[in-house]
């Protein structure tokens, strides 16, 4: 172990060591003194910024003057900073648990009562928590960037804790509430609200009833994940650039954390999708609204750049265009951000507007696309290619159309999230027409990412087995022939059954989607033979070299090149994703039921009959669910109001379901839907309860959503271990190069 | 060197060119875009100026307006603008009203304008977040801010 290594070994044993006594020391005078301590955490607020000031500077003067000693001070600094963001952290859960409603913040997001799981996720359950937490997670990345980089402590870490710094800087000073929009977490309530607190008329505002679901306690942090660990690639991109360490070391060491951050991203987007569809009673999982535009974009960049990378290590090609991707993924993370917190676009989420807010995010972006923009065009030489392109067959230009639908799929979605704010300044400097804005609907995002999105899929079976340089006629044959004719058999089969479900719908079904339906039956057909054959290869390979039954060469085959077959699964994942969208969103059926009891309704091969209503306290036993049935999840501070639901299957069986309407206590808005969903193999039966009157009749929005829980479910699962494996696969080559 | 420069721009420019005029032509389509408004900017509008494009109204639920025909399936209401000076009606028949609707809070209503009788065809609503939260405090929707995507 080198010096500088024990060293940084010894700094942070020192460090988690002081911050360790001062969560202790804090819980101390928290008990004796209450919320009077408040002050301390905020302090250590400003803490943040003055540290991540400080490693700012340092880094960057040392690096420029080579004086080493500034280098290492600047590395304490990240790691300083990241520390009191985490005891930050720490402290306002500590608050958030102990009801201290005197805090602006927790009176805000929590009450006594609120179920703990739901006072701890407030974290992120409003404006200053969430940036809290966004940049706890920020500083743990920055925390496991300096401790995995103790042993090649060379001018390319180095640069990249720089710009961590920097970013670091950005977010806490947004905590600490400097700008205005956004409060110190830890600033006290107004005196006439802290004057209501202490006299007891309200004890705090709660968490909206909406939020109260277990996807709260999963969905922002996987999304914020995803979204910060974005930071850590754009930083080594950077660091590369200003270093001048061009090859592929950034890509090497940034390879997990790429990985990572798609993980999250998707997982997060994915349970978002599934929150939407269990909580909000319409049936659908994504609308295409502004804010999960914000999601979905750093996620196209980064699937491009995971994708494109791998071609800057192969051929050594791309190198510019790699900056680019990840530069514009980060770029997009802001822009979603700017989306999510300043109020700069109309959504149905309701966000505060904040000018000042917007400013900032935006001036911040501007930087960056100014300071990336300029390291690459200083380095324009020593980026260029060496290599060409040698053949429109090989496995370089599938790779690059993929990057460009990614690309082109993200310029779609970018300019219609944005197109409001196009329109408006058209029609106020082109026509001199005020405030005319236009928004794009769902029919405008179809007609680009179907098509789109069908190559993609295409495009999945044939670059990972596609030649090299340029693919020969065997190789074209060898690989392709055999999946061409499978993709082609499906097609063929699956092409009468969708004729059918047209000609069943009453409105029809448009010749244009029954054909996409039918290429993307093809192309899922596709994807799975090409990987199969793949394993099938490479199993019988290890079968005949070894003498390992079929299931241990499938194991070893999946651990021996983790990356590749990761990606495979990844891809699988991929497939399945698709075809349950092709069930859950182009084949929904959707019934408005109005029912007396006793009636029934036919829904696809179900006869609904409506039972008794009934009205119950979530914390009470209500008859037990019935395996399979989803939703319908009870808060033991909500009372419920719904219906008895009997669904008979043709087969014979018989299900209750039991969808209500929740009324959360002390919250006097509206009730919110507590859907029942059946979950079977093939479809979801879902529905909805919309009212139900004092005679027992129900108005309910029934949906059949084919395959609906293989988008929710079965795809994200898949995908999650394909990235699993894949990670694996960074660290072992970690291990190697570190002992080489 | 210099002409494969050449070729990479023209590239970029036929495929921004291509995806352009696609989203050109497919905004034509009243079909994929709505003209948004607020209530008052609606009714003062020229009915030729709205054209054959759906609009988006973006308002409150008018207090004391909400009727809803459980026979008909059928939801009116008006929405207003937040002088509540402008109301335009709106009939909603595609659905259950949507989580969180109620008289005074936020709704955004897509559809038909029908000049004549001043009544949107609704097919799609979209609450905004309690103004219960907008109505104590001033920092409007911090409750919401935590749903990243997801409605």
């Amino acid at each position: 172990m080198s010096d500088r290594a024990r060293e940084t070994r010894n700094d942070f044993a020192l460090v988690i060591g002081f911050a360790g006594i001062a969560a202790l020391a804090w819980v101390a005078l928290a008990s004796v003194y209450g919320d009077a301590v408040a002050g301390l955490a905020r302090v250590t607020t400003y803490g943040a910024v003055g540290a991540s000031i400080w490693s700012t500077v340092a880094l960057f003067y040392g690096l420029r003057a080579g004086r080493v000693g500034w280098i290492h001070s600047g590395r304490r600094g990240v790691v300083v900073s990241s520390v009191f963001v985490l005891f930050a952290t720490f402290c306002l859960l500590y608050a958030l648990t102990f009801d201290w409603a005197n805090l602006d913040y927790v009176w805000r997001t929590s009450k006594p009562g609120q179920p703990l799981i739901y006072k701890i996720s407030a974290l992120w359950g409003g404006m200053s928590g969430s940036m809290l937490f966004w940049l706890s997670i920020l500083a743990v990345c920055a925390l496991v960037m300096a401790w995995k980089s103790r042993h090649e402590e060379d001018e390319l870490t180095s640069y990249a804790l720089a710009g961590m710094s920097i970013i670091l800087l950005f977010y806490a000073i947004l905590v600490a509430g400097i700008i205005p929009g956004i409060k110190n977490p830890f600033a006290f309530a107004a005196p006439d609200l802290l004057a209501a607190i202490q006299s007891g008329r309200t004890r705090g505002m709660g968490m909206n009833p909406l939020l109260q679901t277990p996807a709260m306690l999963i969905h922002p942090p996987n999304l914020y994940a995803g979204f910060v660990v974005c930071t850590v690639p754009y930083v080594y991109a950077l660091g590369a650039l200003a270093s001048g360490s061009g090859g592929t070391e950034w890509i090497k060491r940034s390879r997990r954390w790429t990985i990572a951050a798609w993980l999250f991203l998707t997982l997060g987007n994915v349970i978002g999708g599934a929150w939407a569809y269990g909580e909000l009673g319409w049936g659908g999982y994504w609308g295409w609204d502004p804010v999960e535009n914000a999601g979905l974009l750093p996620w196209l960049m980064i699937t491009a750049f995971l994708h494109s990378v791998i071609i800057q290590e192969h051929r050594n090609m791309l190198k510019v265009w790699n900056v680019i991707l990840i530069a514009l993924t980060f770029m997009l993370v802001l822009f979603g951000t700017t989306l999510v917190r300043s109020g700069l676009l109309s959504s149905i989420h309701a966000f505060g507007e904040s000018q000042a807010l917007i400013t900032y995010f935006l001036s911040f972006l501007g930087v960056n696309a100014l300071v990336a923009g300029a390291m690459i065009a200083r380095r324009w030489q020593s980026l260029r290619s060496m290599n060409r392109f040698d053949s429109l067959l090989s496995r370089e230009a599938a790779f690059l159309l993929n990057n460009w639908i990614f690309v082109v799929g993200a310029v779609v979605v970018f300019a219609g999230t944005t197109f409001p704010l196009i329109s408006k300044s058209y029609y106020t400097f082109v026509k001199g027409i005020e405030n005319r804005e236009i928004a794009v609907t769902e029919p405008y995002y179809n007609t680009f990412i179907v098509p789109l999105g069908l190559i993609l899929l295409l495009l999945t079976g044939i670059g990972p087995m596609i030649s090299w340089k340029k693919a020969t006629e065997s190789n074209l044959r060898r690989n392709f022939q055999m999946p061409t004719l499978v993709g082609a058999a499906a097609a063929a089969l699956s092409i009468y059954p969708f004729y059918r479900v047209g000609s069943e719908n009453p409105d029809g079904v448009p010749l244009l989607k029954t054909t996409y339906a039918v290429l993307c039956i093809f192309a899922s057909a596709f994807v799975l033979a090409t990987v199969a054959l793949e394993y099938y290869k490479g199993m019988r390979v290890r079968m005949r070299r070894g003498s390992s039954g079929p299931f241990r060469a499938f194991i070893e085959l999946n651990l021996r090149n983790k990356r590749r077959y990761g990606g495979y699964i990844v891809h699988v994942g991929m497939v399945l994703f698709y075809l349950g969208t092709l069930g859950a969103k182009g084949f929904q059926v959707s019934h408005r039921v109005v029912l007396q009891p006793g009636e029934t309704y036919q829904v696809a091969d179900y006869t609904l009959t409506l039972g008794e209503a009934f009205l119950e306290r979530g914390g009470d036993a209500g008859p037990p669910t019935p395996p399979g049935v989803k939703g319908a999840i009870r808060a033991a501070n909500a009372q419920y109001q719904g219906v008895n639901v009997e669904a008979k299957r043709s087969s014979g069986d018989t299900i209750t379901l039991r969808p209500a309407l929740g009324h959360y206590d002390g919250h006097d808005g509206p009730p919110t839907y507590e859907s029942a969903i059946l979950r079977r193999g093939t479809h979801d039966l879902y529905i909805a309860l919309g009212e139900v009157t004092q005679e027992g009749m129900a108005d309910m929005q029934v949906f059949y959503n084919p395959f609906a829980w293989v988008v929710l479910i079965l795809a994200p699962t898949v995908m999650l271990v394909g990235s699993i494996v894949c990670l694996g696969e960074a660290g072992t080559k970690r291990k190697e190069e570190a002992s080489a | 060197m210099e002409s494969r420069v050449l070729k990479f721009v023209v590239a970029g420019v036929l495929l921004t060119a291509g995806v352009g005029a696609l989203m050109f032509t497919t905004l034509k389509d009243p079909e994929s875009s709505l003209t948004r408004f607020t209530p008052d900017q609606l009714l003062a509008a020229n009915p030729a100026d709205v054209g054959r494009r759906g609009v988006q109204v973006d308002g409150f639920v008018a207090e004391g307006t909400e009727r809803y025909d459980m026979g008909a399936k059928e939801l009116r209401f008006q929405v207003r603008d937040t002088a509540k000076t402008a109301f335009v009606n709106v009939v909603y028949r595609e659905g259950l009203k949507p989580d969180t609707f109620a008289e005074g809070q936020g709704v955004v209503v897509s559809g038909r304008y029908l000049a004549a009788s001043k009544t949107i065809e609704a097919d799609k609503l979209m609450t905004k977040c309690p103004s219960k939260y907008e109505a104590e405090t001033p920092e409007s929707g911090e409750m919401a801010s935590a749903v990243g995507s997801g409605n």
